[in-house]
């Protein structure tokens, strides 16, 4: 327990709420072992109580103990049972038009997710299980079955029987469960490092596939991306095994599976028993009559079509809304198809040994490797943000690489090799020792000395086991405002569902607070001149030409040098209050410290909007920071810049704006996408498109393709923007400048972006990529999920930018 | 008792484990946990056990509890006998 309390410290495992209740279930655990039998349950019960104050605000989670123990009292009602059910159901619909914002409720947001999770299924097992409770400690089984300690930091929670809640127990030797659960707790974490190692270096975006190789890497990534639930799940189970309750195995060896039937069992293994004993038994029984492969396979159907709409109904607690796409339909109905398939085959009289076959078998070793690369497939379309994006990634699959061959090819040999061998083979070793050594190797990867004696590749990997925040990919997304797609993007395994106590889910975005205007032209957003809002707890004004600045004439005074800056949201200031940013900062400085004859005074004005990409940077210097007479323009370039571009195009193209810029018109034909129509059905590939239209049917390309064509001019689009920046801001005479700055982003990389177009236009560039170190990131950003730079950051910005800008002013205007 | 007992293991060796050491398989051997009987093996033992003991099972029979052991199957067709 300590070894692993270390761990969960070294790695900040599941965050710092994570680590005050996993040192909670420590000191409860030593404290447990020594009660005597009777005290256990009811001390449990109170430990998870008490843990909602650890956890919440004491408003907060007095108004959580409140609600449940209304919802558990209604159930003991001295009602008949359809009144008990009618009132419950009553409750839940206030509390669901509460969560859907239709009233408003006494607690704050980050109560429901855990309120939802505590109650949505659980109220259900533990109704059906009241007329066959033992009565006898009832009241410390019911609260702690639905206030489980665990619960308080994963919302995403096993689907835990209430009667295998009661009858396990203590029903073993106290020693056997607390070292399973021990283990469990050792598997959860390796699975939880497991799966941040994914997140940040295996998988890639959808819309970077271009070749067999990146196809294969999306798909294995996307689903090896489920470790999380399984890390999870082994954590929380192993912590309840700490306190007697030997609960049985969420998951087992699920990449394994040799069959979709074998993997529906394997995997969250509690969702398959509540489904069996809540839809599969019942439905069965009513259908029984019919042929065993007929009833077999309606009550399978019944299975899927009921998991499909309760992932709705889950993520309408845990989130809010209520998803319903094509995609998830597809995915449900599928694997449910290739289940009833397999259940119905299992009709056949088959033997089953309670020790599997000690030889390895190759038939068994490629039905593995066959499941797993089929689900694989299926994982991918369920992961994808639309059926079309799925489709057209998957056109990728004609240009076969070497990457692609090996990667498939290794995949086939190992889960070959693997699911060969016996399930026993895999898991024979010590139950100590496959407890203590990933744990002990873990600690040790955790040194900073040991790590830098590892080759760079190594230790990159092991410092993506550390890192907590986003990886590059939902980076870039949350800049170009798509951070609330995450939501269908990771799935159940997203990386936010466990912070109850963050305040992302009230974090506000720019449009929300009035500032920010969306136009309908090349530009497409800017700044609502002379706006004075409170955005996340700091003042944001603009002036009257719409600049996040103090105010400036339009006519430049005599003897005034003046900066135009244009870039993105840190540029602006995202997360900071008027005055702090680093263009204010560096403004202040030079008029206090470089005098130079001939320049009584500097303005920097700053025409910084969230979300500019370069294009937009230049159009928006075409539009109006001409019309201020600068001396100096200046560029921003930034990592994120590709993805923003990527935004821009989709949005330009897609409303069929028009492009004022003759050069990226150009390779917006060359790349087919000048017109690509709004109505009709969306259909991906053109010979597809052609021969629908040819039959008479209205098509249009659908917005994946869009975007995969996107991607391939996307870097020419900047180099063009590069191109076109020196050269009006030469025609009209102002000196160009371009200022390389990435917000407090990790693995942020020091090679300059479009380093060519750069390079050809001639332009100097002031690199300050690289400037937040990182044993201070944490510090420098604005929150850990907004990694734009706080005021600190600002100032590291300015003191960095100060000497670059003042040297670039002396040199080509002190002469003058 | 001890008919339902024997006739639970002879079907269970039988079908479920055949070539199996009988003496592997005890009145407490965890069933479910095990793998030994997943939701098509249970269907297929419930059938059986209707079938022979000419008794009729519900739904709400086929708890985990019920379904655990040996000793466990044999209580709930007790009970239903």
């Amino acid at each position: 327990m300590l070894l692993a309390g270390l761990v969960v410290h070294a790695y900040g495992i599941e965050g710092p709420a994570f680590l005050r209740l996993f040192m909670l279930a420590a000191a409860g655990f030593a404290v447990s072992m020594f009660l005597r039998a009777a005290w256990r349950l009811p001390f449990f019960a109170l430990l998870s109580l008490a843990a909602v104050f650890l956890v919440f605000s004491p408003a907060d989670g007095a108004w959580l103990i409140a609600c449940g123990v209304v919802l558990i009292g209604t159930c003991h009602l001295p009602l008949p049972l359809w009144a008990r059910v009618a009132l419950l159901l009553a409750i839940g619909g206030l509390l669901a038009a509460s969560r859907a914002g239709a009233i408003a409720a006494p607690w704050s947001s980050v109560v429901w997710p855990i309120l939802g999770s505590m109650f949505m299924f659980r109220l259900a097992i533990y109704a059906k299980s009241l007329a066959t409770e033992p009565r006898q400690g009832r009241i410390w089984a019911a609260l702690g079955y639905f206030f489980m300690f665990p619960n308080l930091v994963f919302p995403l929670f096993p689907v835990i029987d209430y009667q295998t809640f009661r009858r396990s127990h203590f029903d073993k030797d106290s020693a056997v469960i607390y070292q399973q659960g021990l283990l469990w707790i050792a598997r959860g974490i390796v699975h939880l490092l497991l799966y941040r190692l994914v997140y940040q270096r295996v998988v890639n975006d959808a819309a970077d596939v271009e070749a067999l190789g990146d196809l294969a890497q999306w798909m294995l990534g996307t689903f090896l991306l489920y470790l999380r639930v399984s890390g999870m799940f082994h954590l929380i189970v192993g912590m309840l095994h700490l306190f007697g309750f030997r609960l049985p195995e969420t998951h087992k060896l699920y990449y394994l599976s040799r069959n979709f039937t074998e993997l529906w069992r394997r995997i969250n293994i509690y969702w398959k028993d509540f489904m069996m004993s809540f839809v599969f038994y019942p439905v069965y029984f009513r259908v029984k009559k019919l042929r065993p492969a007929m009833a077999i396979g309606i009550a399978t159907a019944a299975v899927f079509a009921t998991t499909w709409a309760l992932h709705s109904y889950q993520w309408f607690w845990l989130r809010g809304g209520f998803p319903v796409t094509p995609q998830d339909i597809l995915f449900w109905g599928l694997l449910g198809g290739l289940v009833i398939v397999g259940a119905i085959r299992e009709l056949r009289p088959g033997p089953k040994r309670l020790r599997g076959a000690a030889r390895w078998s190759l038939t068994e070793g490629l039905r593995t490797s066959g499941t797993f690369l089929l689900f694989c497939f299926l994982w991918s379309l369920w992961s994808a943000e639309s059926v079309g994006q799925w489709i057209w990634t998957l056109g990728a699959a004609i240009n076969v690489d070497a990457k692609g061959a090996l990667l498939i090819g290794a995949a086939i040999v190992l889960l070959t090799w693997l699911g060969g061998r016996s399930r026993d083979a895999l898991s024979s070793a010590r139950p100590v020792l496959r407890t203590v050594l990933p744990l002990a190797a873990l600690l040790v990867l955790a040194i900073p000395s040991v790590v830098g004696l590892l080759p760079a590749p190594v230790a990159d990997k092991v410092a993506a086991l550390h890192t907590t925040g986003l990886n590059v990919r939902d980076a870039e997304l949350q800049h170009r405002g798509y951070y609330e797609q995450l939501d269908v993007r990771a799935r159940l395994a997203t990386q936010d569902l466990d912070q109850p106590g963050a305040r992302r889910d009230e974090w506000q975005d720019l449009p929300s607070t009035g500032v920010l205007r969306l136009r309908d032209d090349f530009l497409e957003r800017d700044l609502l001149p002379a706006r004075s809002v409170v955005w996340n707890g700091n003042a944001f004004s603009t002036n009257r030409w719409g600049m996040r600045d103090r105010d400036y004439e339009l006519e430049k005074a005599p003897g005034t040098l003046r900066i135009a800056l244009l870039g993105p949201s840190h540029v602006m200031g995202n997360g900071v209050g008027d005055g702090e940013t680093f263009e204010a900062l560096v403004e202040d400085r030079l008029n206090r410290e470089h005098a130079l004859p001939g320049i009584g005074r500097y303005e920097v004005l700053n025409f910084g909007v969230d979300g500019y990409c370069l294009t937009q940077q230049v159009r928006m210097l075409e539009e109006r920071v001409f019309d201020f007479a600068p001396d100096v323009v200046i560029m921003t370039t930034y990592h994120a810049n590709r993805a923003m571009s990527r935004v821009f195009l989709y949005k330009t193209i897609w409303r069929g704006v028009g492009i004022p810029h003759e050069e990226v018109l150009q390779l917006v034909r060359s790349a087919g996408i000048e017109d690509v129509g709004r109505d009709g059905l969306p259909v991906p590939f053109e010979p597809w498109r052609r021969a629908a239209r040819w039959v008479g049917v209205n098509v249009r390309m659908p917005g994946a393709e869009i975007e995969g064509r996107i991607h391939g001019i996307v870097d020419e689009v900047s180099d063009a923007a590069i191109a076109r920046f020196a050269r009006v801001a030469r025609e009209r005479g102002v000196k160009p400048l371009v200022v390389a700055l990435d917000a407090v982003v990790e693995r942020e990389t020091r090679e300059l972006p479009n380093q060519e177009a750069l390079r050809a236009a001639g332009l100097p560039v002031v690199n300050l990529l690289g400037i937040y170190p990182e044993e201070r990131r944490a510090a420098l950003r604005v929150a850990s999920w907004d990694d734009h730079p706080n005021a600190e950051g600002h100032r590291l910005i300015a003191d960095r930018l100060y000497p670059g800008l003042a040297a670039f002013i002396d040199k080509e205007f002190a002469a003058e | 008792m001890n008919d339902i007992r024997s006739v639970l293991r002879a079907y269970i060796l039988e079908n479920l484990l055949p070539g199996e050491d009988p003496s592997n398989l005890t009145d407490d051997t965890e069933l479910k946990e095990s793998g030994i009987l997943d939701s098509m093996s249970t269907l297929k033992l419930v059938t059986y056990l209707e079938e022979q003991f000419a008794i009729e099972f519900a739904a709400a029979d086929l708890e985990p509890a019920n379904l655990s052991s040996i000793a466990a199957l044999q209580r709930l067709v007790q009970s239903k006998l």
